[in-house]
């Protein structure tokens, strides 16, 4: 066991880099396009939050910001990591969905001139979740990391689809079906064809729902037609093969929904019925046993009134 | 429809977060118990008694979706005692209204076991209350550790077509094998159930409350069980029980919220129906 702590633990430091106060490590990933690859982790004091991935877009006149992580403490060290490399302006910051891991570094873009940008249903989300997720994460990530957080909802909205021009450039930004939440939004870049899919698509992670299973699943078939070269994931390393990835994702819904419909044509209670939902698929995700039941749940209440 | 069906429509075509990533909450001891007081004003201070040798409440000690918390009461008299459940009383300590409901249990109905859902808004002990024939409370507590439910967002908007006041029964076939005059039915409503501590996410106010508030479920003309509930139930309250069959073949339901309307369904025993 001790081995195994160690290399733990070198693994979150070369991972989550920025969780220690070290400059953040963007990653090229193509042409004035980067990636920060959080840890596959619940958001804590040790990680600071940075558990989601991020994303930077820099064309000729300016960039654009895909999430900002879990405290401001995270989105500081994203906003160095960009002045790294490149001295011109931040013009858009983009939220993939409400959740805490993709806004809580919001306000460290504040000031800057950027324009927000989130799904048409993200202020409104936001204005519900916000203070929710303050409170609840209070214990988890402490007074130090939460003080300065604030929910910065966006003022530009996508609603269907939007492009944003960042000189040479262009993102192509789409709303999906509620799915994992209902303020889901992916953005590529046409000129890459590189996919930042948000939390519509995650690698290692066990996917989660917080919405609708159902609308998770068409997501996943609308997903697998997108016309891209590199798919980016919310959470968890960037697949080989995106095509391949998706499918694992939607097999595992795929697994939950025939099992909660097999439960509820045998008259199986809700508590019972998300004990062994998708249990057969635990092997195959990291985080299985602090999300899967919650997703059973959802897709339970979901499921039982078909 | 009704003038306030507007508002209503309103209200439940947002669409909402379910909770939070789990772990966001750490192990924290409840705050000063509220429970002595409950007892003054619910149950007038009547002596109640430890009832873990005759009911079983069930309930998760994690919740996984604070807005949406299965819990179950089923009676555990040993054989030959004919004592029957005449009320039962749910508590959830914590919660700004902690009587989430009382259930009152038609005479010739049989019921040993309920279930439904709750909200918990903080780490809670949850008690249930049952009266039995002999006059005499009896209780039984569990501490579940959920936040949020009063306050999380509803779970889902509901899609065109689907209706405030839908209600659902099915049979979940027989209780026990051994005993088929015994029958387990699901009774589902579609409904908010807003507990007036969610926000509009629109206007920023506060949704008013607009909860399920009676409710009285028959089996022909012999009353299975009324609920007399309050925003701690859970959005699209859901409600599973056994009864004695009494060779009726109708299920019939009635409920009203507490913007007064009226929700009325009948169904025939053997198929389920919306």
């Amino acid at each position: 066991m001790p081995r195994q702590s160690c290399a733990l633990a070198l693994a979150a430091i070369c991972i989550g880099s920025g969780a220690f106060g070290a400059p953040m490590h963007l990653r090229r990933i193509a042409d004035g396009v980067y990636e920060f690859q959080g840890a596959i982790a619940l958001m804590d004091r040790a990680n600071s939050g940075a558990i989601a991935n991020l994303g930077v877009v820099i064309g000729n006149k300016g960039s654009a910001v895909i999430d900002t992580g879990g405290s401001v403490k995270e989105g500081r060290e994203l906003l160095s990591a960009i002045r790294a490399i490149s001295k011109k302006p931040v013009l858009y910051v983009i939220n993939t969905h409400v959740h805490p891991d993709h806004i809580f570094g919001n306000a460290a873009f504040l000031g800057l001139g950027a324009t927000f940008v989130g799904h048409a249903n993200l202020p409104r989300a936001m204005a519900a979740q916000g203070p929710y997720y303050l409170k609840s994460f209070l214990p988890a990530m402490g007074h130090r990391l939460l003080a300065d957080v604030k929910i910065v909802p966006p003022t530009l909205l996508v609603k269907d689809h939007r492009t944003l021009d960042l000189g040479g450039r262009k993102l192509a930004l789409k709303t999906w079906a509620a799915s994992h939440t209902d303020t889901d939004i992916t953005i590529e870049d046409e000129k890459t064809k590189v996919l930042f899919a948000g939390d519509l698509l995650f690698v290692s992670h066990i996917p989660v729902i917080d919405n609708s299973l159902k609308g998770f699943i068409l997501d996943t078939q609308r997903l697998q037609k997108q016309d891209a070269r590199v798919v980016v994931p919310g959470h968890g390393p960037i697949p080989g093969d995106w095509h391949r990835a998706v499918a694992d994702e939607r097999h595992y819904f795929d697994v939950l929904q025939a099992d909660l419909k097999a439960s509820l044509q045998h008259g199986l209670g809700m508590r019972a019925a998300v004990r062994s939902a998708g249990s057969s698929q635990a092997h195959k995700w990291k985080l299985f046993d602090d999300y899967n039941k919650r997703n059973a749940t959802t897709a339970y209440a979901e499921l039982e009134w078909n | 429809m009704k003038p306030d069906r507007r508002h209503m429509l309103k209200a439940i075509g947002q669409v909402g977060l379910l909770a939070l990533p789990s772990g966001a909450f750490a192990d924290a001891p409840v705050a000063n118990d509220p429970w002595p007081g409950l007892v003054t004003g619910i149950f007038h201070d009547r002596k109640l008694e430890d009832g873990a040798h005759i009911m079983a409440l069930n309930a998760p000690v994690r919740a996984e979706n604070a807005a949406i918390v299965p819990v179950s009461v089923r009676l555990r008299l040993p054989p030959g005692d004919q004592r029957l459940l005449q009320k039962l009383w749910l508590v959830v300590d914590q919660n700004p209204s902690p009587l989430v409901g009382t259930f009152t249990i038609g005479h010739k109905s049989g019921m040993t076991a309920l279930a439904t859902r709750v909200r918990v808004d903080a780490y809670s002990n949850v008690h249930a209350v049952a009266k039995l024939s002999d006059g005499r409370l009896y209780m039984v507590k569990r501490f579940v550790k959920a936040a949020g439910g009063c306050s999380a967002p509803m779970i889902e908007a509901m899609a065109p077509g689907q209706q405030i006041g839908q209600m659902r029964f099915r049979e979940v076939g027989s209780f026990t094998a051994a005993s088929p005059d015994r029958a387990e039915g699901i009774l589902m409503i579609r409904h908010p159930n807003n507990s007036g501590m969610q926000m509009d996410q629109v206007s920023l106010l506060y949704i008013p409350t607009d909860v399920i508030e009676r409710l009285d479920v028959w089996q022909g003309d012999d009353l299975i069980m009324s609920m007399d509930g309050g925003i701690s139930i859970a959005q699209n309250p859901h409600f599973r029980f056994n009864y004695i069959r009494n060779g009726t073949k109708l299920i019939r339901a009635l409920a009203r919220d507490t913007k007064g309307m009226v929700y009325e369904h009948d169904w025939t025993i053997g198929k389920s129906s919306t």
